[in-house]
């Protein structure tokens, strides 16, 4: 489904990538972990297509097209989706009202009919359920005023609405308390079917112990230094990044 | 219409020496002695340039010598011309004014007892007292040259259910065109009113309105003024508006600038009785090349007055926008609650906004503030709505509508507000 090969990419004439190579599948979830400033969210932002990075090197194929050539709004339209580490406030627009601009847009893409407003609502009010959001937050201004919790919990709503091919989960359990945690990790997990994929990029193993990887890979200094499974999570949990960092140096 | 000036001062002296030769009767009237004395401080002062404080953004001077220079008078409409008018379709009154000539075959006036509507009767409403800010020499122009009006009264305790739409057409197609509009709204003690005024230009040379509207509200009146300018890409127009209000009496007024090659508002608003309170909204979107400028002033004279602006700009291409927003709090005006914003987007690098808030306070218990706040489309906002499948020009869009609904959204009136929401809609996809 995705295909990252040896991806550099700079922001402001800084290397953050140095070289990436990653494969995901349809039905895997991919964690990616790594120390603050080690190119997480960089990694999540090239993928969205992010205007202020530049791409230096390396391919990024999805489902056989060429990910890097493409516009932002084709991205999302193609079916990739990147939950934000901070949701902007948007203030005089609905979620309820850019969703369907949105939803239509993608649909169209995707040869599907526009829904009209009833239909629409009907499938509002059923993912809705996933994420236990409350109508009348999606009434008001995007993510204005909202709580932490709440803008997240709007992420992995729209995240249902706009049913992805591949979702991208930037430290999306920052700022979270337990409960928040746990109802937006068992929306992703609702969410999950054997024709999509998730990339989860966290600091924290704790999300993990929601959302079951199938891949845990460490990203340290630009590059995937070490690749294993949800044991791996475990093992930084309980050691830190401090050993990968001492392997990496020595190596 | 015989000679032909070649200065606008010029062309101003033969206005005035056309009207005195049409007033037949009426010359030597207390009315002809307002005209005679107004016109004689503008020939003093002169119009004015960019060294005039108030005018310094403002290169409308110039562009009046530029426009009407030979000027001899209005053209002659035919019918057939008039009517291929198209209103836009307001519900209520009708009052329709083309080429500041009032149209009686396109006006409608709905009747209801307590609610006055008198049209062309300057010559009775001009003695009765001048309270348009007569400082700005357009406004004091406006006194001496003023031919077609209406006058609307709402009598005490009077709600008037329909709304009155002052519609000013502009039409260019034959010749170009200067007009001096006048109206006045008086709106009685425990009496409510609904006034729209829309200004609507066509045609390919160029025009002048230079118009006038004097409002009043007694004791606990409420009124809604809404200004609407739709003007063609050659019209230029000043507007004095002044409101003076009474004890407890509440101003909704919101100023909508869509057009115009030089449009230049100037709001007065006077708090004269204690508890009244003042609410003025504007938004202005500038043509490619047009200028949209906003004065206000807000004069807090008595104390435990309230005032809430705001106003809103997207400037785009070559256009500017100005707003200067001035608050007096005179001395013993205490408890005043004072507050304005004005926020600005810049759409390329080659639109100007010049802004400068204004206040003067001469009280010590009050609440002022004033903020404002110029910048280009929100990047973040942007690349979040890009990245849900929303493309550039559609997730733009959204966003200067969001912005603007701040302001439209204060139009009570909701054929007015659809309408105006519609423009803009037809504004940003262009």
């Amino acid at each position: 489904m995705l295909t990252i090969n040896n991806l550099k990419a700079s922001v402001e004439g800084m290397e953050i990538l140095k070289g990436i190579s990653l494969e995901v599948k349809p039905g895997e979830v991919h964690a990616i972990m790594g120390p603050n400033g080690s190119g997480k969210s960089t990694l999540a932002s090239v993928l969205a297509g992010r205007e202020e990075y530049d791409v230096e090197g390396g391919s990024v194929t999805f489902q056989g097209q060429d990910l890097l050539e493409m516009a932002p709004e084709d991205r999302a339209r193609a079916g990739i989706f990147l939950a934000f580490q901070y949701p902007v406030e948007i203030p005089g627009v609905s979620t309820t009202n850019f969703l369907k601009a949105a939803v239509n847009k993608v649909r169209e893409y995707r040869g599907l009919p526009e829904l009209d407003a009833v239909e629409f609502l009907k499938l509002m009010k059923e993912k809705m359920q996933v994420v236990d959001i409350d109508q009348s937050l999606l009434r008001r201004s995007l993510n204005e005023g909202f709580s932490g919790g709440e803008k997240k919990r709007n992420e992995i709503f729209q995240m249902a609405m706009l049913e992805p091919t591949l979702a991208i989960l930037d430290e999306t359990d920052s700022g979270l308390d337990i409960d928040a945690l746990r109802i937006v990790a068992n929306g992703v997990n609702t969410l999950k079917r054997e024709d999509n994929a998730t990339i989860v990029i966290t600091h924290y193993q704790r999300l993990l112990d929601y959302i079951v990887p199938d891949y845990v890979h460490v990203l340290y200094n630009g590059r995937l230094v070490k690749s294993g499974t949800k044991e791996l999570a475990l093992e930084l949990e309980e050691r830190g990044y401090d050993w990968i960092k001492e392997e990496h140096i020595s190596a | 219409m015989s000679e032909q000036g070649s200065t606008i001062a010029e062309v101003l002296q033969l206005q005035f020496a056309d009207l005195e030769r049409q007033l037949n009767g009426s010359a030597g009237t207390a009315a002809h002695a307002v005209r005679k004395q107004a016109f004689a401080r503008v020939k003093e002062t002169g119009l004015p340039t960019r060294k005039n404080e108030e005018y310094k953004y403002l290169a409308l001077t110039r562009e009046l010598e530029k426009a009407f220079a030979g000027f001899v008078g209005n053209p002659e409409l035919a019918p057939a011309d008039i009517g291929k008018v198209e209103l836009p379709g307001l519900k209520g009154s009708e009052i329709v004014f083309v080429n500041g000539v009032y149209n009686e075959s396109l006006s409608n006036i709905c009747e209801q007892a307590g609610v006055s509507i008198r049209i062309n009767s300057l010559e009775q409403v001009l003695p009765a007292g001048v309270t348009a800010n007569v400082n700005d020499t357009f406004a004091g122009l406006n006194l001496a040259l003023a031919t077609g009006g209406v006058s609307i009264e709402v009598s005490q305790n009077t709600i008037a259910t329909e709304a009155v739409n002052i519609i000013h057409i502009t039409n260019t197609e034959k010749g170009r065109v200067f007009a001096s509009p006048r109206h006045r709204v008086t709106v009685a003690e425990n009496a409510q009113a609904v006034i729209t005024e829309v200004f609507i230009g066509s045609g390919q040379h160029c025009s002048f309105t230079n118009s006038v509207m004097e409002t009043s509200i007694a004791r606990k009146g409420i009124l809604h003024h809404y200004k609407v300018g739709l003007d063609g890409n050659h019209d230029m127009r000043v507007d004095n508006t002044t409101c003076r209000q009474q004890e407890k009496s509440v101003l909704h007024t919101v100023t909508i600038g869509y057009g115009g090659k030089i449009v230049r508002n100037n709001l007065t608003i006077r708090l004269e009785g204690e508890y009244a309170e003042a609410n003025l909204d504007g938004l202005y979107l500038p043509t490619a090349h047009g200028t949209l400028d906003n004065h206000t002033a807000v004069d807090h004279r008595v104390p435990h007055c309230n005032s809430n602006e705001l106003y809103k700009g997207i400037i785009g291409s070559n256009a500017t926008g100005v707003f200067n927003g001035k608050v007096f709090v005179r001395e013993g005006a205490q408890k005043t609650n004072a507050f304005q914003a004005n926020k600005n987007i810049l759409l390329a690098d080659t639109a100007t906004i010049n802004t400068k808030p204004q206040l003067e306070i001469w009280a010590d218990d009050v609440k002022c503030s004033h903020g404002c706040t110029t910048g280009q489309m929100d990047k973040e906002q942007l690349f979040y709505l890009r990245a849900r499948g929303i493309d550039e020009p559609s997730a733009r869009k959204l966003l200067l509508k969001a912005f603007a609904e701040d302001v439209i959204k204060k139009i009570a009136d909701d054929t007015l507000r659809a309408r105006v929401a519609a423009v803009l809609e037809e504004k940003l996809a262009s």
